[in-house]
């Protein structure tokens, strides 16, 4: 099969200041793949996913998605053409209850007021699938951090998206939890393209099929797991020279 | 869903019940009663902003002067009928909101609190400067005369009463409806988290401006319809005085609780009210008779027992007083 780009990058630039955090030349997300972005701290993975789904503007170079420029798209039209971000910091409606923060997700594709009870439905289905169906009218801001990640994911999947980007989505969960968050994915990675910033090299080597890893601001290598577990320049910036 | 809606109606009903034993015993409070289901509309109006999307005006009596100004004037010197005016002037309102809100929604926090601020100074300004036509801080009455519609008379206290309490019961119902809406879940959502609404695909400008039109134009109706039915219109009602009041009340009853304005306005009445007629002057009595103090001021230093009010809310109930309701009993409140 034949690889068709979801999401294509080029000459991407990100400027803060002096400091150039992200300066990515080529970059290409296929249809249907599992791509993690890895690298050291400050590597800035976060800036460039956030570039890609429009959270702030770069400073140069193009986006592409399925062929379409949305280089200069708000992040909110982004979402609706099929982009959606999950945050590296917890961000979910504290106050609210779980399923209000999937049902403001969800009614994003059920827009017909009559269907409130699809609405329901299609929210409860998204939290059974994360396993929080039965804490749905708890508060979101009462449960364990691994719940609130697991919520955060929640409402990624809620906008049933084309490409769902997760910004380290295992960070603080338990063993037993990471087992269930990479079956989910897997089954999510069914329908959906995933790219997932992850520091877990155990989530990493279970879930990717293609690794990019950043450096710097620049991409150090990509390739598959095995071309990047062997990449000497990789090792040297993980294991220092 | 249901027994918010009912609980909605036994309010009204109660409101619309005890109209006649009022008139009857206490034509005071009756009268009173009348005038806090406008400011309360108002307040409802308010809250939708505030409690709701969570955006702090300083600036919303600019759209009760609207809504008040653009009624009155057409009827003092267009010589309209209440009916056509209070329409016009509710659409003044809702058009003052959707230019201000475009501007001002550039803002955030601090800044959005200024510019609302300046809008309403400005808009008070101008009522000023106009005063040929507007008659300034004195303002102008509407003669009893054409206060009527299709014949009612608006004077009449029942009729004034009931006409309130339609105008209430609308807002009220309106307001409950659209924060049980999908609606109404995005602005609660942009008020806790707008980074996290906005990356859920809602463009939060388009429904911060729609929360915005939407109180603006309570606002305007509160406005018109104290002109019509307490027959005058003065720039008292533009100053920032009138912006603060809102805010006060919601406050107090319960931002981003639906009854929480009504509550909150009737408390605020009531404790202005008592500290202003009785109160304070009879602190001010108890000072010079015991100590010999004369205290010129205390006797109308009313503001001090409603700043006292407002720092043991902000200390004990800082949700409002149905906020705290919501929080330890009544979790289904809306």
């Amino acid at each position: 099969m034949a690889a068709i780009a979801q999401i294509q990058a080029e000459g991407l630039v990100k400027d803060f200041g002096g400091l150039r955090a992200v300066d990515v030349g080529q970059f290409t997300l296929n249809k249907g793949e599992i791509r993690a972005v890895i690298g050291p701290n400050g590597a800035g993975k976060t800036t460039f996913v956030s570039l890609l789904c429009g959270r702030f503007p770069p400073s140069a170079g193009r986006i592409m998605f399925g062929g379409k420029d949305i280089t200069a798209m708000p992040a909110h039209d982004r979402v609706a053409l099929g982009i959606a971000y999950t945050f590296q910091i917890t961000s979910i409606f504290g106050n609210l209850s779980l399923y209000d923060n999937v049902a403001l997700p969800t009614q994003r594709r059920i827009t017909l007021s009559s269907e409130r009870s699809a609405l329901k439905q299609s929210t409860m289905a998204t939290l059974e699938r994360v396993g929080l169906a039965d804490r749905a009218q708890e508060t979101a801001s009462a449960q364990s951090y691994g719940h609130q990640r697991l919520l955060e994911v929640a409402m990624g999947l809620a906008l049933a998206p084309k490409v769902l980007i997760l910004d380290e989505p295992t960070q603080g969960l338990a063993d037993s939890e990471i087992t269930d968050f990479i079956a989910l994915i897997k089954d999510v990675a069914r329908e959906t393209t995933v790219m997932l910033i992850e520091h877990n090299m155990q989530v990493v080597m279970a879930l990717a099929e293609q690794i990019t890893v950043l450096d710097g601001g620049r991409i150090l290598a990509e390739g598959s797991p095995d071309e990047i577990r062997s990449n000497k320049a990789v090792q040297t910036a993980y294991l220092g020279g | 869903m249901i027994r918010s809606i009912v609980l909605h109606i036994v309010v009204i009903a109660g409101l619309f019940l005890i109209e006649s034993f009022l008139l009857e015993h206490y034509a005071y409070h009756h009268g009173n009663l009348a005038r806090i289901l406008v400011l309360a509309t108002y307040a409802v109006g308010y809250n939708i902003l505030f409690g709701y999307t969570g955006l702090l005006s300083l600036g919303h009596a600019m759209f009760f002067a609207a809504g008040m100004y653009g009624c009155a004037l057409l009827i003092r010197i267009g010589e309209w009928s209440i009916a056509p005016a209070f329409f016009v002037g509710v659409l003044c309102a809702l058009t003052l909101g959707l230019i201000v809100g475009f501007l001002a929604l550039r803002t955030i926090g601090v800044g959005f609190m200024i510019v609302t601020l300046m809008f309403a100074q400005s808009i008070y300004l101008t009522a000023l400067y106009y005063n040929e036509y507007t008659r300034g801080d004195e303002g102008f009455s509407i003669p009893q005369t054409v206060r009527s519609i299709g014949g009612i008379d608006l004077t009449d206290p029942t009729t004034r009463y009931f006409a309130a309490l339609i105008l209430f019961s609308i807002c009220l119902l309106m307001s409950l409806a659209l924060v049980q809406s999908k609606a109404g879940r995005v602005l609660i959502a942009i008020r806790e988290n707008e980074d996290r609404t906005r990356m859920l695909g809602f463009n939060p400008f388009r429904y911060k401006l729609f929360a915005l039109v939407i109180s603006a134009g309570m606002a305007g109706a509160a406005g018109a319809a104290y002109a019509v039915l307490f027959g005058y219109a003065g720039a008292t009602f533009a100053s920032v005085q009138y912006s603060i009041f809102p805010l006060l009340w919601v406050l107090l009853g319960g931002p981003g609780t639906t009854l929480g304005p009504l509550l909150g306005t009737i408390l605020m009445f009531y404790l202005v009210d008592l500290a202003s007629g009785s109160i304070m002057p009879g602190l001010a009595a108890l000072v010079e008779n015991n100590f010999g103090i004369e205290a010129p001021g205390l006797a109308s230093a009313y503001l001090l027992l409603v700043g006292l009010a407002l720092v043991l809310l902000v200390l004990f109930a800082p949700k409002g007083l149905l906020g705290s309701v919501r929080e330890r009993w009544v979790p289904w409140l809306p």
